[in-house]
């Protein structure tokens, strides 16, 4: 079986039936050469020949691997079993051995309990007058013979006899330490759940009015804020409208410096115009004292002729003579006048100099004023309108703030919840006080009455006086989420 | 006019809060702490709108809405009820009396002042 297999490894092996035929054709030429047969025959027949070879061949190959591997496959099958089995053989073992082991190790610790558990049920029921008498009798058989029945039992009992066997003899007095102890307790508990009660209220009622007076101060802030700027609607404007009211005054002033601006120019023209005159004056006055002139002349002519006359003609000399003095003198008038005219003119001149330099000034000064109310005016409107813009901002913030105090509010009546809570269990640990009371009193009464009390009932009760769904959900243990931002209305 | 409100809440926080919330919104608030006290003040001013919580000591708001209807000046005031109980019956026996409202604690200011306005308009 190698042999072959080693050769069918590769692909030589297809050679093979070639090299076969190959021996053959030569075979069959020499055959051929020897008994004359057909060349042509000859090699059809080697072809066939050839051709079954090769399938022989392949058919063959084909089957002696699938035999290797079913050899292979089963051996290593069969290896892989025994492996298997003798693993689980050996586990088997260990486990059987760990669970025989551990057996009886439990049985060994169990034992000595089961033993002491009878034994502890035996003394029990003889203290509780016969009335487990079952469990006496087992408590007298064989441990091994307890096992099933016990094993159910030991869970719920254990605990609950360890407790009675410790308590034993204190049995009674425990239950009436537990009476005192709530008498006692219970108080206390209801005045602590009171007091915080109160607190809460207190603090809360003293929050709410701080909110509420926060919010008022707000509002107030706005409102004084908001008359500033725009006026509050009455009497009393607000900086806008003084900034209006004041730029019209400083307008009427200004205007009323610009008109009496224009007053002094007319009284300018005016003395302008009064220096035309002067002209016309000195006209005058060099025209008298043309006329002084030419009567002097005529007078010296006068007292020429009168010189000529002679005697007869000397009173006329004499009147010549006073007309050429009278002549002197209104040429001294003329000269005068002239004179004045020209200090008057010069006067004139200095006053108009000194008028228009004051004009411009005053213009000047018109102008400057002018620009800085101008400014100022301007300033003052930045100013208002930046504080009608902070206003604003009060007004958009107290909107913002009152929205935030009024989920303080809706946070705020959680109080009266919370009140609501604490005043229904201070009144059940009231109620209880009571009840404890009135039974310790029928006890002393009736001597060893059954006490008791119905827990069922008394939860039934305390369920009937809740008001809000939380309180029924707390009882029964749930979670409960409070929607603090639905308000719950029902309109009927 | 202010319209006025009689507000009977045995909770000083919550009486405080919605006194200032009507105040502020232009109503006149006459407080009381519990039914008893609401009922002495219903001394035939006219009143437009009665808010009452439920659970209070004294006199509960059940009991001092139906005695408020047994006044002749109070017969259609408009009530609303105010109160952290929603137990089915007691809100019935709230509509038997003539309720209008029935608002559950924790309640939004704005909410409540929206119901008010509406009742108070009607």
């Amino acid at each position: 079986m190698k042999k072959p297999m080693k050769f069918y490894r590769n692909e030589y092996w297809l050679a093979f039936p070639l090299l076969v035929s190959g021996t053959l054709g030569a075979l069959s030429s020499v055959v051929s050469g020897r008994f004359a047969t057909s060349g042509l025959a000859m090699a059809v027949g080697l072809m066939i020949m050839t051709v079954g070879l090769c399938f022989w061949n392949r058919n063959r190959y084909r089957m002696s691997l699938q035999a290797i591997e079913q050899n292979l496959s089963e051996n290593l099958q069969q290896k892989n079993d025994q492996a298997i089995k003798a693993l689980q053989d050996a586990h088997r073992e260990t486990v059987l051995q760990a669970c025989a082991d551990q057996a009886e190790s439990d049985r060994k610790h169990i034992e000595p309990l089961l033993t002491d558990l009878a034994q502890r049920f035996s003394a029990l029921s003889q203290r509780l007058g016969g009335q487990d008498q079952e469990q006496t009798v087992h408590g007298g058989l064989s441990v091994e013979a307890q096992i099933a029945n016990l094993a159910q039992r030991i869970d719920a009992l254990i605990s609950h006899l360890d407790q009675q066997l410790t308590n034993g003899d204190k049995q009674e007095q425990s239950i009436n330490g537990l009476d005192s102890l709530c008498q006692k307790v219970l108080p206390i508990w209801s005045s602590q759940v009171e007091m915080a009660r109160v607190h809460t209220e207190e603090s809360i009622t003293n929050l709410a009015e701080r909110f509420d007076a926060l919010s008022k101060r707000l509002d107030a802030a706005v409102i004084a804020s908001q008359n500033a700027v725009g006026g509050d609607n009455a009497s009393n404007g607000g900086i806008v409208e003084l900034l209006q009211d004041s730029q019209a005054e400083l307008e009427t002033i200004t205007k009323a410096l610009g008109a009496s601006l224009e007053e002094k120019d007319k009284l300018l023209r005016s003395i302008e115009d009064l220096s035309g005159f002067t002209e016309q004056l000195s006209k005058m006055a060099w025209e008298v004292s043309s006329i002084a002139s030419q009567t002097n002349l005529l007078a010296l002519n006068a007292a020429v002729q009168a010189a000529r006359a002679g005697d007869s003609g000397r009173g006329f000399s004499v009147v010549a003579d006073e007309v050429r003095k009278l002549s002197r003198s209104s040429g001294d008038v003329g000269r005068k006048i002239t004179e004045t005219i020209e200090s008057v003119n010069d006067a004139i001149e200095d006053t108009l100099k000194i008028s228009r330099k004051f004009a411009t000034q005053d213009k000047q000064t018109l102008s400057n004023a002018e620009q800085i109310i101008a400014s100022v005016l301007n300033r003052f409107n930045k100013a208002a309108s930046g504080l009608s813009d902070s206003e604003e901002l009060l007004r958009t913030e107290n909107n913002a703030i009152n929205y935030e105090i009024s989920d303080v509010f809706v946070a705020l009546q959680f109080q009266d919840r919370v009140n609501q809570i604490l005043m229904l269990v201070g009144d059940d640990l009231n109620k209880l006080e009571q009840h404890l009371n009135k039974l310790k009193n029928e006890q002393a009464e009736q001597g060893a009455a059954p006490r008791s009390v119905n827990v069922e009932q008394w939860l039934e009760e305390l369920a009937m006086t809740y008001t809000m769904e939380e309180q029924l959900a707390a009882h029964e243990g749930a979670k409960t989420e409070i929607n603090t931002h639905q308000t719950n209305i029902t309109f009927f | 006019m202010a319209k006025t409100i009689l507000f009977v809440e045995d909770s000083t926080s919550v009486r405080t809060v919605m006194k200032s919330t009507l105040t502020r919104e232009g109503y006149e608030v006459i407080a009381a702490c519990d039914g008893q006290d609401a009922l002495s003040k219903l001394d035939g001013t006219k009143i437009h709108l009665i808010i009452s919580d439920v659970n209070m000591p004294n006199m509960d708001g059940l009991t001092f809405v139906k005695e408020a209807r047994q006044l002749r000046a109070y017969k259609f005031t408009p009530i609303i009820m105010l109160t952290t109980e929603t137990q089915e019956e007691k809100m019935n026996e709230g509509k038997a009396a003539g309720v209008k409202a029935w608002i559950v604690k924790p309640f939004q200011p704005a909410h409540l002042l929206a119901a008010v306005s509406q009742l108070i308009q009607a």
